[in-house]
């Protein structure tokens, strides 16, 4: 598993929250979004074990919907309980960014 | 709001729009998600259909099954049945009993209609012992039971796999595992003493004993499907 594979696991279940909490997608969809977001390594499987914990734990739910180019999909909604998750999420990454990011530049000061 | 069933049927249909390489992979996956007894049927089978329309969406793109699974299917797997809810054992019980029913049903059918013809050719034993009939009964349950976990095993160990040296290996040793259980069972019927008291049973008793069975055993499962229809 590459480096950047492994450091995208922990965060991957946030990742897949702030594209559902954007426009309500189906799984396909779901898995073009996160490789347009620059994460194209991630193998296009990955969003399902990450789409069953979550609903899951009530972060999101999913409906059945007619799409845009005809048959049913299954659209996955961000719940209420998702966004406070979300949100939690994104403060603590956002700590540990600075924190890696400071140690990380330092670094290549000295 | 489609059930376990129906989902397996539009399965059915949809997975013939796949590709041959891509079809392989996915019957593959299917099998061995199948054949895992622990996982909640309904959850299950709604994965396998949401799988299945992104590889369909995936193909019109032209790309491939891998793209999905990645490069260890296998794990890949396992990786989703662990994230998926275990099957109830409300719903696990009455599916049981249902099969337990189907299987002495057709049992009674055939020694009804062994009673009813054989006379006219050998000489067989008027009545049968209870004791010994239950124990046998048990008996073959119980090796149904491990039959079927150790069938699976076997099934499960030749997906994802190209290897045709392997694939032929298995079938011998589901010859093996079919052939040595119906000689456990043949053993048990000759070393197992009558016991328990002896009955005298009509042929067309065990018609109407293995009738009421399988209706049984329809309505247990009638009533399985039911209740497991979830959202």
């Amino acid at each position: 598993m590459s480096i950047r594979s492994q450091l995208l696991k922990g965060v991957l279940d946030a990742c897949v929250m702030a594209i559902v909490k954007n426009q309500a997608v189906y799984g396909y969809e779901l898995s073009q979004k996160l490789q347009h977001a620059g994460l194209p390594d991630i193998s296009e499987g990955t969003i399902y074990p990450v789409l069953l914990r979550l609903q899951k734990n009530g972060c999101i739910r999913s409906e059945m919907k007619k799409s845009p180019s005809g048959p049913n999909r299954k659209y996955y909604f961000l719940t209420e309980e998702g966004e406070e998750e979300l949100e939690r999420i994104s403060n603590e990454w956002s700590l540990i960014t600075n924190s890696v990011n400071n140690l990380l530049n330092r670094g290549e000061k000295e | 709001m489609r059930s376990a069933k129906q989902l397996i049927h539009e399965n059915n249909e949809k997975r013939e729009l796949l590709t041959a390489e891509n079809k392989q992979l996915y019957e593959d996956f299917l099998i061995y998600m199948r054949t895992e007894l622990r996982i909640a049927e309904y959850e299950s089978e709604e994965l396998l259909m949401d799988i299945l329309d992104h590889l369909l969406e995936a193909q019109e793109n032209g790309k491939d099954a891998t793209t999905l699974f990645g490069s260890k299917p296998k794990e890949y797997a396992e990786e989703l049945i662990a994230s998926l809810p275990e099957e109830k054992k409300r719903y696990v019980f009455p599916f049981v009993i249902s099969q337990v029913f189907n299987l002495l049903g057709l049992f009674c059918f055939i020694y009804g209609l062994g009673q009813l013809i054989l006379p006219y050719f050998i000489e067989i034993p008027q009545s049968i012992s209870l004791g010994n009939s239950i124990g046998l009964i048990m008996i073959i349950l119980a090796m149904t039971y491990f039959g079927i976990i150790v069938f699976f095993k076997l099934i499960r160990s030749t997906l994802f796999t190209q290897n045709k040296k392997q694939t032929r290996h298995t079938m011998w040793k589901a010859g093996l595992l079919g052939g040595g259980s119906f000689a456990i069972i043949m053993l048990f019927t000759w070393i197992l003493p009558d016991f328990g008291p002896e009955v005298k049973v009509e042929w067309w008793l065990y018609f109407i004993i293995g009738f009421i069975l399988v209706v049984l055993s329809k309505f247990t499962g009638l009533v399985n499907s039911q209740t497991r229809f979830v959202n």
